[in-house]
């Protein structure tokens, strides 16, 4: 099959798209099925799921460089970020496996070892606190390495649901028309007039804590942003000649929607979507800094500085320093590579 | 245009309406206030009394009636901590978010237009390129996350600043403000600098592209053909031209401002809404929750008015649509 015609904001077609965009759909599907399950077991130690997940991300990043790996490590801040971000989801990933205590198992834990600054051991000096530790003994490298997990997959997963919610919201709209297409809009509208933060923190006071609520708040007020986004592009497409080839073929709608339209609109979502993860990311973190977010006995990194910043002003400065810094990494780290693929895909952007 | 303003205006009514419902019944599933009011060890007598002081004992569909035909009037119910009106205990502290905010927004305009100008004027050059980068870091890192680092440089380490609290308050036509006093100010640097960050990257990039766009504009070139110096074009005639869509964008970015303020104000400890809502959520204060919803509501739909009204007075293009939608 020929590929469409391509658009300026869609990146440049390269032969044999057909395998690839089954291969990423494959594997976004795949990161969202094993995230799910991931969520959803208590502490998440599924090993095959953790691997699928990996195995998963690492087919999209393929899928998204693929012929354009030259322009996209153009300069020396790509590596830098691309190594730090690989590291770092690496680290999430297999954080059981890495970290020298779990940070949630009572048993491994001593109150005495409570509030030790950093380089210092343990009781019979079998274990280094090569970050000190919080106000219960807990190690705050185990307890970073716990917290990114939680930030990741809960920011990865609500980003992925929340696309694929705004992108059949948007193209119904687009494709109906008329009064759907204006109802649909104005929900848009008036939910996109209000900071995602408030509307955050109002579903998290009527929910109450949980790793399932935050993920659902931050789908909520996630989707609309796809949704008008997806719906613009979608109306755009509409009215290209591919589109009219495919009704004068006699296509079914189902089939024009799904076969021709869906995939011309998924492309200029990509950026969006990595730098969304890191702005999820911020916003789950200052939710659980406010004590509305994930539970305490998953927290993530937001919580993990809340935690420790009660013990700041006495200048035990590690408990909250040092979370931060995962927390600003992870997020810098995403920033920088969703704007170097924003360069390499989107050739009306580049200056 | 008046049928327009009508229509929005209709707009704007039946979205409080809809608000009204999503919000009580929203924060009707919170859980039981009663058992976080009473103590464990009160008589059932003593919780049939509360019960029924609060309402609690009549249908849903009773309370919500009641709930609507109270917000009507302005009453929202008393908060369950302080015992006040809530929308009086929400009111009351409005003056500390509201001077918060704005003298965020003049940090913002004070660290944005500047580093924009520059970076609009130096656009191609590598001082252009450092300001945008950093720009990058303003909108991505979280507002706790700068206050934090603020008070443990300025205050743990370098002791210079006060890390929490108001300071001295000074009443002002009825309204305590931290702004007129010497200490009140010193409190207020840290809060409001971090409220202003993600601001100030937004003003920065704003300006730089007015300012690119006005560099090539013909009142420049004949600003250079008279040979005035280069920061006399940019500060005298760049900046006059650039600053009335920045003022008009940072305008409506005051309610946002206020959002943002909740983040803010709970690193500080700063004594305004924002504070107020997080502590009121925490302990199940629910008409103070409602009340803070119901009047950021209103804020905003205020703001989004204003914003239609003055996009339609800028371009009839919008005015058209909309009365023909």
């Amino acid at each position: 099959m020929s590929t469409p015609e391509t658009t300026l904001a869609s990146p440049p077609a390269v032969p044999g798209g057909d395998t690839w965009r089954r291969i990423n759909m494959a594997a976004g599907l795949a990161v969202a099925a094993s995230l799910a399950i991931l969520l959803t077991l208590e502490g998440a130690v599924l090993l095959p799921a953790r691997v699928v997940l990996l195995v998963g991300l690492v087919a999209l990043a393929a899928g998204l460089l693929r012929g354009r790996a030259r322009k996209f490590f153009s300069g020396p801040s790509a590596y830098v970020a691309t190594a730090s971000l690989l590291l770092l989801a690496f680290l999430a990933i297999f954080a059981t496996e890495i970290s020298p205590q779990n940070p949630y198992d009572l048993r491994q834990l001593d109150i005495m070892d409570g509030r030790q600054p950093p380089g210092s051991t343990n009781f019979d000096g079998s274990m280094t606190y090569h970050l000190g530790t919080d106000e219960q003994g807990r190690d705050i490298l185990s307890g970073i390495l716990y917290g990114l997990r939680v930030s990741l997959s809960v920011s990865i997963f609500a980003t992925l649901a929340a696309m694929a919610i705004g992108v059949v919201v948007g193209i119904y709209a687009a494709w109906a028309g008329g009064r759907t297409d204006a109802i649909l809009m104005r929900i848009v509208d008036f939910q996109l007039s209000f900071p995602s933060i408030l509307v955050a923190l109002m579903l998290m006071a009527a929910f109450g804590r949980g790793l399932d609520k935050i993920v659902i708040a931050l789908i909520i007020v996630q989707w609309a942003y796809y949704a008008r986004t997806v719906r613009g592009t979608a109306l755009s497409e509409t009215a290209k000649e591919y589109i009219d080839a495919a009704r004068g073929l006699g296509l079914p709608a189902r089939r024009i929607v799904f076969g021709h339209l869906l995939p011309n609109c998924i492309p200029p979502l990509i950026v969006i979507s990595t730098v969304q993860v890191a702005n999820t990311i911020v916003l789950e973190s200052s939710l659980s800094f406010l004590g509305v977010g994930v539970p305490i006995t998953q927290p993530s990194l937001g919580l993990l500085i809340a935690n420790g910043y009660g013990y700041m002003l006495s200048g035990q400065y590690w408990m909250s320093m040092y979370p931060g810094v995962a927390l600003l990494a992870i997020v810098a780290s995403i920033n920088m590579v969703g704007d170097r693929l924003r360069d390499t895909l989107n050739p009306r952007l580049t200056r | 245009m008046l049928v327009f303003l009508l229509r929005r205006l209709a707009q704007s009514v039946f979205v409080m309406i809809a608000m009204m419902i999503v919000v009580f019944f929203g924060v009707y599933m919170i859980g039981n206030p009663v058992d976080i009011l009473i103590s464990p060890d009160a008589t059932p007598a003593e919780i049939d009394e509360t019960m029924a002081r609060f309402g609690f004992d009549q249908p849903v569909y009773v309370q919500f009636f009641r709930f609507i035909g109270n917000a009507l009037q302005g009453d929202l119910g008393r908060s369950f901590v302080h015992g006040e009106p809530a929308v009086q205990l929400i009111l009351s502290y409005m003056p500390a978010t509201l001077e918060l905010a704005l003298l965020g927004l003049i940090f913002s305009v004070l660290i944005g237009v500047p580093l924009g100008v520059y970076a609009g004027y130096k656009a191609d050059r590598w001082q252009g390129r450092a300001i945008m980068t950093g720009s990058i870091f303003g909108f991505s890192l979280p507002n706790f996350w700068v206050g934090m680092l603020l008070i443990l440089i300025f205050a743990v380490e370098l002791q210079w600043l006060p890390s929490t609290g108001r300071g001295e308050t000074v009443e002002v036509l009825g309204l305590r403000l931290s702004i007129f006093t010497a200490d009140g100010l010193q409190h207020m640097l840290l809060p409001a600098l971090t409220l202003a960050l993600y601001k100030a990257s937004l003003v920065t990039r704003l300006a730089r592209a007015g300012t690119q766009e006005a560099l090539v504009q013909d009142y420049v070139k004949f600003a250079r053909a008279k040979g005035l110096s280069e920061t006399r074009i940019l500060v005298v005639h760049v900046l006059k031209n650039i600053m009335i869509p920045i003022i008009t964008v940072l305008g409506l970015e005051l309610g946002s401002m206020i959002a943002f303020a909740v983040v803010t104000e709970t690193v500080f400890a700063w004594p305004g809404m924002g504070k107020l809502l997080i502590d009121s959520i925490l302990t199940l204060d629910r008409p103070v929750i409602v009340s803070y919803l119901m009047l950021t509501v209103i804020i905003f739909i205020i703001i989004n008015f204003t914003v239609d009204v003055i996009y339609t007075l800028l371009d009839p293009r919008v005015r058209v649509k909309g009365s023909a939608a």
